[in-house]
C-alpha cells in the first residue's frame, strides 16, 4: 500500500498568472541587487580608494566604466527592477492596512500610494540630487 | 492485528456531544486516557450544520419551570420530567461555559448575550451565533479539545463492533480508513455520540454521514433503543435539495404563506403561528398541500417562507447563511422573493435508551447527543433544545464515564472479537452477489419517505416493514466492487446501510405498535392522543437474534399531561 | 432532454500505486453540483470511486477538490458554470490515499500550534455571568472565525507544498482569530508558538490561500498582520529581558 506523494515541483509558479506575478515581484530584487552591487564596486569603492589611498588609476578606470554601455544597461535594468518592485510592493500594501478596506477603496489607496511615491521621487530628483 | 490497551475511556463520535464529553472527562480527571474515535474529522460532524441556536432560561423574564414546561408540552408529554428538570437547570451554565471558551454568541449592543424567539418556546430564550450556531459551537469545542493532551484523537476510524463480556462493555473494534488496519480498543467505559439516523430517509436535512452507526452498534451489543417511532420533520427545508432553512428565520419574524398568499397557520396554531412546534407546523404544511393550497413545481409540492418584510439588513446580519443558501441553491434573494420550502426529515428523537447517568442497559456503555433517548424530547423536540442537550448531557456522560471503574477485561475477549471482525470483513469484501448496495439504499430511503413519513397508517407501515425486511435479505447478497481495504468508502457505505436497515425496522415496528398520534408520530388511522394506553415509551432490543418490543414508563414529576394547543 | 455532462476524474489505486483518469457521463440536471455528479457516478456507474462529503451545503469542509484546475468545494461548484469535460482531481500538496481522498492529518495537526483556546489553566470564572463582548469587538475576529478547516488553502499554498512542516494558512488564521478575541489570555504563549521555526515567518505573501478560500477568511492578510504582531512581540521580549536599573 502506497500513497501518492504530491510535490509542487520547480515550475510551480508558472501554473497561474498570480503566482507568476508573485515570482516577478520577488525576482525584481535581483536586478536591483545587481545594479546596487555594480554601483558600489564601480563608483563608491574607487572614490574611497582615491580619498584614502590617493590612487587616481582606479578612479579613472571606474569613471571610464561608468561611460560604457554595459554600465548603462545594468542601471536601466536595475531601474526597471526597482519600478516593478515598488509597483508590486505598493499594490499589496492596501490589503494589509490596519483598517480593512473594500476592494474599490483598495484600488484608490493604491493610486494614492503611487501618487505619494511619484511625488517623493520627483522631489528627491529635483531638490536633493540636482 | 492489534489490541490497543492505552485508553480507559473511548468516545465514539466527534460531534458536539462527543467533544463535550471528552472535555468533561479530561477536566474531571486530567490523568484519564481518553480516545475520541470518529469516522470523520470532528469538524465534519453534522453538528456543524445546526443553525438556529440553543435554548436556556437565561434572562430575568424566564424561569426554569417555564423552560421545562415548554419542553414537556412540546414533547407531547412523553418526556421524562426528571431528566427535563435536570436539563433546564444546567442549560445556562453550559452556554456560559462555551462563552468562556470563546464561542462567539451573538450579542446585544452592550455586550450581553442575545436571545431570539424559537418554535414552541413561550419566551425568547434561544442563544445564537448569527445563523451558524452549530458551526461555531462545534469548532469551539474541537479547538478546546486541542488543549487537553490526554484526549487522543482517532480521526477517520470506523467502529464496526462493540465488544462485551460478562461485566458489560469491554471495548470496540475499529477500522482505520487510511490504512485499512483493524484494531481492538479496550476500555472501562465507552460513550456513543454518533448522532441520529436521518439518512434512512431520502428527503432529509441531514448530511451523508448521519447513518445511525452508533445506535446499531449499541443494539447489537444488547443495549435497548427507545422511542424509535418518533422522527422529526423540519417544516422548512429548501425544496430543491432538503438543505435546512433554520427555524430562526421564523424566529426573526418570517411568515409561512400558501398559494393564496395567506399565513395559513392561523387555522392550525392561532396563537403561536409560525413559532409553533415543528411537528404541528409540518403537519399543517402537508395538510395545506393536500387541500390544494400549496404550490407545485418540477421539484415537488411546497409552501413559501416569506422573509421580505424583515429587510435586507436584518437578513444579512441575523440570517446570513439562509441568504447564502437561498441565493446559491435556489437563485433567490430572500429580501426580494419568498423561499420555497417543504418538510424534510431532520432529527431522530429516538435512540439508545439511557438513564440519568447516560448509561445504557449495558454496563459501561453510555450515550449522549442525538444518538441517545433519555428522554427529554419525548414525541417531539423543540427547536434549539438539541444543541443544549448535547452540552448538558455530553458533560454528564463524560463525567460519569470518566469515573467508571471496572475490572480490566481479558485481552482474549478482545483478541477473539478482532479475529471475528477480520474474518467478517474479509468475507464481505470477497462476497459474490448480484445486489447493488446503492439501489437497496435508495429503495430504503424512498420506502421510509413514503411509508413512515409525517402521516402513517397500519397499511403504509406494514408495507414499509415488508419492504425493509426484504431489503435486509437482499443486503446479504451485495457485491462490492472495491476489494481494497484502504479507504474503501463502498465498504463503509455498506456497513452504514446495514445499520440503517436495522434502525428502519425498529422505527416501523415501534410505529406499528403505537396506535395513537402523539407529537411527530401521526397515525391517520388513530388520529388522537391516547394517554390511557400509550403514555409510555417503546423500547426495542435484540433477543435471540430477533427484534423484541417492550414498553417502559414515562417519569412524570410535576406536569400532568394536558391537551396540546398552541 | 437527455443532455449529458462529461467528467474526467483522476483515480489512484493505493494497492497498485497506479494513477489513471477515468471518463464518466452524468445526465444533466438543473442545479446539479459536481458533488451531486460524483455521488451519482458512485451510485450508478462506479461504486469504487472514493471521495469525502457530508453536509452538501458548504459548511463541513469535507469535499475539497481541484475542479478544472481550481481548488473548490465540490458541493458549491455547479456543473452549469463549469466547462465540460469537467476535470476532477484530488487536492494538491497532500499525499493521495485513494482517488479524490488525500491525507490532511498534517494540516489538522498544525492547528495545535495556533493554541486555539482561551486559556491555559482551567479558569474557574463564574458560570453565571458572561464575559461582555460587544458586536464591535466581535467584528475583529468575525472573518477569521469563518474557517471551516477544508484545507483548500494548504492545497494552494506553494510554501506548504515545498515544506509540509510550515504552520500554514488555516492554523495562522486560527491563531489570529484567538489573538483578536477579547477573551484571550495567552497571547504571549501563542505568539511564541507561531513564531517558531516553520512558523508564520515562512509566509511569502503569495496570496493563493486567500484566493481559494471558500469562506473568504483571507488568511493571507491575517498572516501579514501576525508578522507585524510577531515583530512587536519579539521587541517586547527583548526589551523586557534588558537588565533592570539597580
Amino acid at each position: 500500500m502506497k500513497y501518492l506523494e504530491q510535490k509542487p515541483g520547480a515550475s510551480w509558479w508558472t501554473k497561474n498568472p498570480r503566482t507568476t506575478l508573485y515570482m516577478i515581484r520577488e525576482l525584481s530584487c535581483v536586478p536591483i541587487a545587481f545594479a546596487t552591487l555594480t554601483l558600489a564596486t564601480v563608483v563608491i569603492l574607487p572614490v574611497l580608494a582615491y580619498s584614502i589611498f590617493n590612487s587616481p588609476p582606479l578612479l579613472n578606470a571606474a569613471n571610464n566604466f561608468t561611460q560604457s554601455d554595459i554600465f548603462k544597461v545594468i542601471m536601466i535594468i536595475g531601474l526597471v527592477g526597482a519600478v516593478v518592485h515598488t509597483l508590486t510592493w505598493l499594490s499589496v500594501m492596501p490589503q494589509i492596512l490596519p483598517v480593512k478596506l473594500p476592494k474599490p477603496a483598495q484600488y484608490i489607496a493604491y493610486l494614492i500610494f503611487l501618487g505619494i511615491w511619484l511625488g517623493l521621487s520627483f522631489f528627491i530628483l529635483q531638490f536633493i540630487l540636482v | 492485528m492489534e489490541i490497543n490497551t492505552q485508553h480507559d475511556l473511548l468516545i465514539i463520535g466527534g460531534g458536539a456531544a462527543g467533544l463535550r464529553a471528552a472535555i468533561a472527562a479530561a477536566e474531571i480527571n486530567p490523568k484519564a486516557k481518553i480516545a475520541l474515535i470518529s469516522k470523520v474529522y470532528p469538524t465534519r460532524s453534522h453538528t456543524v450544520s445546526a443553525e438556529g441556536g440553543l435554548a436556556a432560561a437565561m434572562k430575568d423574564y424566564d424561569s426554569l419551570d417555564q423552560h421545562a414546561y415548554d419542553t414537556i408540552k412540546g414533547s407531547d408529554f412523553l418526556a421524562d420530567q426528571d431528566a427535563v428538570e435536570y436539563f433546564v437547570k444546567h442549560a445556562k451554565e453550559e452556554i456560559i461555559q462555551m462563552e468562556h471558551w470563546g464561542c462567539p454568541w451573538s450579542r446585544e449592543e452592550n455586550g450581553t448575550l442575545a436571545v431570539r424567539a424559537f418554535g414552541g418556546m413561550s419566551v425568547k430564550r434561544t442563544v445564537y451565533a448569527a445563523d451558524k450556531t452549530g458551526f461555531y459551537m462545534l469548532h469551539t469545542l474541537f479547538e478546546r479539545t486541542l488543549k487537553h493532551e490526554n484526549i487522543k484523537r482517532y480521526d477517520e476510524w470506523f467502529a464496526t463492533k462493540l465488544v462485551t463480556d460478562d461485566n458489560g462493555i469491554a471495548g470496540v473494534v475499529a477500522l482505520q480508513l487510511k490504512t485499512g488496519m483493524l484494531q481492538a480498543f479496550s476500555a472501562k467505559a465507552i460513550i456513543i455520540c454518533t448522532g441520529g439516523a436521518g439518512r434512512m430517509y431520502h428527503f432529509t436535512t441531514n448530511g451523508g454521514i448521519k447513518t445511525g452507526d452508533g445506535m446499531y452498534l449499541a443494539y447489537e451489543a444488547g443495549a435497548a433503543l427507545k422511542d424509535m417511532e418518533f422522527i422529526q420533520f423540519h417544516p422548512t427545508a429548501l425544496l430543491r435539495n432538503g438543505i435546512l432553512i433554520t427555524e430562526a428565520a421564523r424566529g426573526e419574524g418570517g411568515y409561512l404563506i400558501n398559494k393564496n398568499g395567506d399565513r395559513f397557520l392561523k387555522d392550525y396554531l392561532p396563537q403561536k403561528m409560525e413559532l409553533g412546534p415543528r411537528d404541528m407546523i409540518s403537519r399543517a404544511i402537508i395538510t395545506e398541500i393536500r387541500a390544494g393550497r400549496g404550490l407545485k413545481n418540477q421539484y415537488g409540492n411546497y409552501v413559501l417562507l416569506d422573509l421580505r418584510h424583515l429587510g435586507d439588513k436584518v437578513i444579512k446580519e441575523k440570517l446570513p447563511l439562509v441568504r447564502e443558501i437561498a441565493m446559491e441553491f435556489a437563485h433567490i434573494d430572500p429580501s426580494i422573493e419568498p423561499i420555497p420550502v417543504t418538510p424534510a426529515q431532520h432529527y431522530t428523537m429516538g435512540g439508545i435508551d439511557v438513564d440519568m447517568n447516560m448509561e445504557t442497559t449495558v454496563s459501561g456503555l453510555y450515550a449522549a447527543g442525538e444518538t441517545n433517548c433519555i428522554s427529554i424530547n419525548g414525541a417531539n423536540r423543540l427547536g434549539s433544545n438539541s444543541l443544549t442537550d448535547c452540552l448538558v448531557f455530553g458533560k454528564v456522560a463524560g463525567e460519569k464515564a470518566a469515573h467508571k471503574t471496572a475490572k480490566k477485561s481479558s485481552e482474549s475477549v478482545l483478541k477473539s472479537a478482532l479475529e471475528d471482525e477480520e474474518k467478517s470483513l474479509a468475507k464481505l469484501l470477497g462476497q459474490k452477489g448480484k445486489e447493488s448496495a446503492s439501489d437497496i439504499r435508495l429503495t430504503m430511503e424512498k420506502t421510509m419517505d413514503k411509508d413512515a413519513g409525517i402521516y402513517r397508517d397500519e397499511k403504509s407501515l406494514q408495507t414499509g416493514l415488508d419492504s425493509i425486511l426484504e431489503l435486509q435479505q437482499k443486503s446479504n447478497n451485495v457485491h462490492l466492487k472495491d476489494k481494497s481495504i484502504v479507504f474503501n468508502t463502498e465498504l463503509i457505505n455498506y456497513l452504514e446501510l446495514k445499520s440503517m436497515l436495522t434502525l428502519a425496522e425498529a422505527t416501523i415496528r415501534s410505529a406499528l405498535a403505537r396506535k395513537e398520534s402523539r407529537g411527530s408520530h401521526s397515525r391517520s388511522d388513530f388520529p388522537d392522543r391516547d394517554d390511557k394506553h400509550f403514555l409510555k415509551h417503546h423500547t426495542v432490543s435484540k433477543k435471540n437474534g430477533r427484534m423484541e418490543l417492550k414498553t417502559s414508563p414515562v417519569t412524570i414529576t410535576r406536569w400532568q399531561p394536558e391537551e396540546r394547543k398552541y | 432532454m437527455s443532455k449529458k455532462v462529461e467528467f474526467k476524474i483522476k483515480r489512484y489505486n493505493p494497492e497498485t500505486a497506479e494513477s489513471s483518469v477515468a471518463d464518466y457521463e452524468v445526465p444533466a440536471k438543473d442545479g446539479m453540483t459536481v458533488l451531486d455528479a460524483v455521488n451519482h457516478i458512485k451510485d450508478t456507474q462506479d461504486s469504487s470511486l472514493a471521495h469525502r462529503w457530508s453536509c452538501r451545503m458548504g459548511i463541513c469542509g469535507s469535499c475539497g477538490a481541484i475542479v478544472n484546475g481550481k481548488p473548490v468545494l465540490m458541493c458549491q461548484t455547479f456543473c452549469e458554470n463549469t466547462k465540460a469535460p469537467i476535470r476532477v482531481e484530488p487536492m494538491r500538496n497532500f499525499p493521495v490515499i485513494k482517488d479524490l481522498v488525500v491525507d490532511i492529518d498534517s494540516a489538522m495537526e498544525h492547528l495545535r500550534e495556533a493554541m486555539p483556546y482561551t486559556d491555559i489553566i482551567n479558569r474557574h470564572a463564574s458560570l453565571d455571568k458572561e464575559i461582555l463582548q460587544t458586536p464591535k469587538q466581535q467584528e475583529k475576529f468575525k472573518q477569521t472565525s469563518q474557517c471551516i478547516k477544508c484545507m483548500l488553502c494548504y492545497s494552494a499554498c506553494p510554501v506548504v507544498g515545498h515544506n509540509p512542516k510550515y504552520i500554514g494558512p488555516a492554523a495562522a488564521a486560527l491563531a489570529d482569530r484567538y489573538l483578536s478575541d477579547n477573551h484571550d489570555q495567552i497571547s504571549d504563549e501563542r505568539m511564541d508558538s507561531i513564531t517558531e521555526k516553520n512558523g508564520i515567518w515562512l509566509c511569502s505573501f503569495i496570496g493563493e490561500c486567500s484566493v481559494v478560500c471558500p469562506k473568504k477568511v483571507d488568511p493571507a492578510v491575517a498572516l501579514q498582520r501576525l508578522k507585524v504582531m510577531g515583530v512587536l512581540h519579539s521587541a517586547k521580549k527583548i526589551i523586557s529581558k534588558r537588565p533592570k536599573k539597580s
